[in-house]
């Protein structure tokens, strides 16, 4: 996988337009956009460290969970696109989503783990900028935009799971 | 009175800050419960319907091989006087099938010469051989009233090749490349390859082509330019499988690039200095392809949450291919990455064979050594299973 794989499917998970918005709709303190992006990175790097021995207890091989992984993002972005409801729950478990898990444990068990970390760094940084900057409007599409992104990871993913060994 | 007050570790009105955290939990309970709700649910339809554990009993070569005697000897036992094999049987009725197809009387005799055999499929060959036809420079096997079919005489040729490596005897030699030049008659220029050949009119019949038999040829041919190298054989087997790999589906009317064990078998037989570019990536595709059938059985069969049973038919070309994959994957440095996993999918479908077998203990000669598929085995399913275990006893040392 290239790194610009790794961080389109980060970009689309971590979706920092629906991160942007639940801003917009709850205004968080400070202390929780801190909290949400440690819940984020506690998500993200837990998955990958522990991608191989969790896939090997379940018994499931790193080619056959990219399946399911592209599955869980393409549910999760259509429900995105055609429901662009504002996050409900407290803002600081904005990232704690099983889009986020699933990839993080998918290119943790295909990949090295620092650089799925580095591209998960990129996008959360990104994200984390989103969050703090308070765009003036409560458009959806970005939020939209980043979901189509997700479904593009998705089939990749999905296509890649039933064709490699 | 408050309804803390007097509860034990309770020190009087409590804080602002404990109030905010009681609120904000009161205020998410429902979301917090639902995201629960929403994960387990989520992780259990994961785990029944999509990745499933991927079961692959332990298995070590000699039970390989006595997988493979065994098989060998359901099919022994079933032959008959005319050299004929039993072609079916129904356990719960206790019934053989009375059908017959000569294809897979050409893959048995193959599969039993590459177990050593000899003598049974000597006896098999005898039934072929009383009904060949002759033309010019060519000889193929028709079965009386029918036509001649490439993928039963392609078969053939891999099963007399197969013969003459196991006993190191020529007398067929002959015969041998007379079929070979049968299976070149029936090539078109583009590489595709007309199925039958009509005695009675003495020509090929238009238009139609065989799901397998195309890649039968290809295998046959690979295997010809192995056994006599220099005698052109080779040039029409890369025509043949470049057809495969880039027209056939097109020109065939199949929605997708087919999956064809018997090209895999080529591919490996053809060998690593010779592969192209074009059959490099078709054999990555292949190896893609079946990996991912084996990891979907190995996630689906008997005790699996969402079971999906295979004919041993159908799981044995799954293994047929993957094994010659993993073979041509360890002498061909371009597929070199894909040759661990290869190895663990071989050996993963080699133990569910093994344990799906009716074991030798079975009173039942008609049952012990089969590989049954709801109450039914036929005599390819012991065919493709044998050749798959052939093809996993050096992946599983």
């Amino acid at each position: 996988m290239s790194f610009a794989f790794l961080l389109a499917g980060f970009l689309g998970t971590t979706n920092a337009g629906r991160v942007a918005r639940a801003r917009e709709a709850s205004g968080p303190e400070p202390r929780s956009l801190v909290l949400a992006l440690l819940a984020g990175c506690v998500l993200v790097v837990g998955a990958v460290i522990l991608a191989d021995d969790l896939l090997d207890a379940l018994a499931i091989s790193p080619e056959s969970f990219r399946i399911a992984a592209g599955l869980v993002l393409a549910a999760t972005a259509i429900w995105t696109i055609v429901w662009p409801n504002p996050f409900s729950g407290p803002f600081a478990a904005v990232l704690v989503t099983p889009e986020l898990a699933c990839l993080a444990l998918s290119f943790g068990a295909d990949e090295p783990a620092g650089r799925v970390l580095g591209a998960a760094a990129i996008a959360l940084a990104l994200t984390a900028l989103a969050a703090l900057a308070r765009p003036r409007t409560e458009s959806v599409r970005p939020e939209q935009f980043l979901a189509a992104l997700q479904i593009i990871v998705a089939v990749a993913l999905v296509v890649s799971g039933t064709r490699d060994v | 009175m408050g309804r803390f007050d007097g509860a034990p570790g309770w020190k009087g009105a409590p804080s602002n800050e404990r109030l905010g955290r009681l609120s904000s939990w009161r205020e998410h309970r429902r979301w917090l419960i639902s995201q629960i709700v929403l994960w387990g649910v989520g992780a259990a339809v994961l785990r029944l319907l999509i990745v499933p554990a991927e079961v692959c009993p332990r298995v070590e070569a000699p039970a390989v091989q006595r997988a493979i005697d065994e098989g060998a000897a359901w099919l022994v036992r079933g032959q008959g006087e005319d050299g004929r094999f039993l072609y079916g049987y129904y356990s719960e009725r206790d019934q053989a099938s009375r059908a017959y197809n000569t294809t897979r009387h050409a893959g048995v005799l193959d599969a039993l010469y590459r177990a050593g055999r000899i003598r049974s499929a000597d006896s098999g060959l005898a039934y072929v051989r009383e009904s060949l036809v002759h033309e010019d420079d060519w000889s193929a096997f028709a079965p009386r009233g029918g036509l001649a079919s490439v993928g039963t005489n392609g078969l053939l040729v891999l099963a007399l090749l197969h013969r003459r490596e196991a006993t190191d005897e020529k007398r067929f030699d002959g015969l041998t490349r007379r079929m070979a030049r049968f299976l070149v008659s029936q090539a078109q220029p583009d590489g595709s390859v007309l199925k039958y050949w009509r005695p009675a009119t003495g020509r090929s019949v238009p238009g139609a082509y065989g799901r397998y038999s195309t890649g039968e040829a290809f295998y046959a041919l690979a295997l010809m330019h192995r056994t006599f190298p220099g005698e052109g054989w080779g040039r029409h087997a890369h025509r043949i499988v470049e057809y495969l790999a880039t027209r056939r589906d097109e020109a065939e009317g199949a929605p997708m690039r087919q999956a064809d064990h018997w090209a895999a078998y080529g591919l490996a037989t053809l060998g690593p200095a010779e592969l192209t570019e074009v059959e490099v990536d078709y054999a990555r595709w292949l190896a893609g392809f079946f990996g991912y059938l084996i990891r979907f059985e190995a996630q689906h069969g008997e005790g699996s949450p969402s079971p999906v049973q295979q004919s041993g038919a159908a799981l044995g070309t799954d293994g047929e291919a993957a094994a010659a994959l993993w073979e041509l994957a360890g002498s061909e440095p371009r597929l070199a990455d894909l040759r661990d996993d290869l190895g663990d999918r071989v050996s993963c479908l080699a133990g569910t064979l093994v344990q799906r077998q009716v074991p030798p203990g079975n009173p039942n000669p008609s049952e012990r050594g089969a590989w049954f598929s709801d109450g039914y085995t036929q005599m390819d399913a012991q065919q493709h299973v044998i050749a798959a275990l052939l093809g996993a006893r050096e992946a599983v040392r």
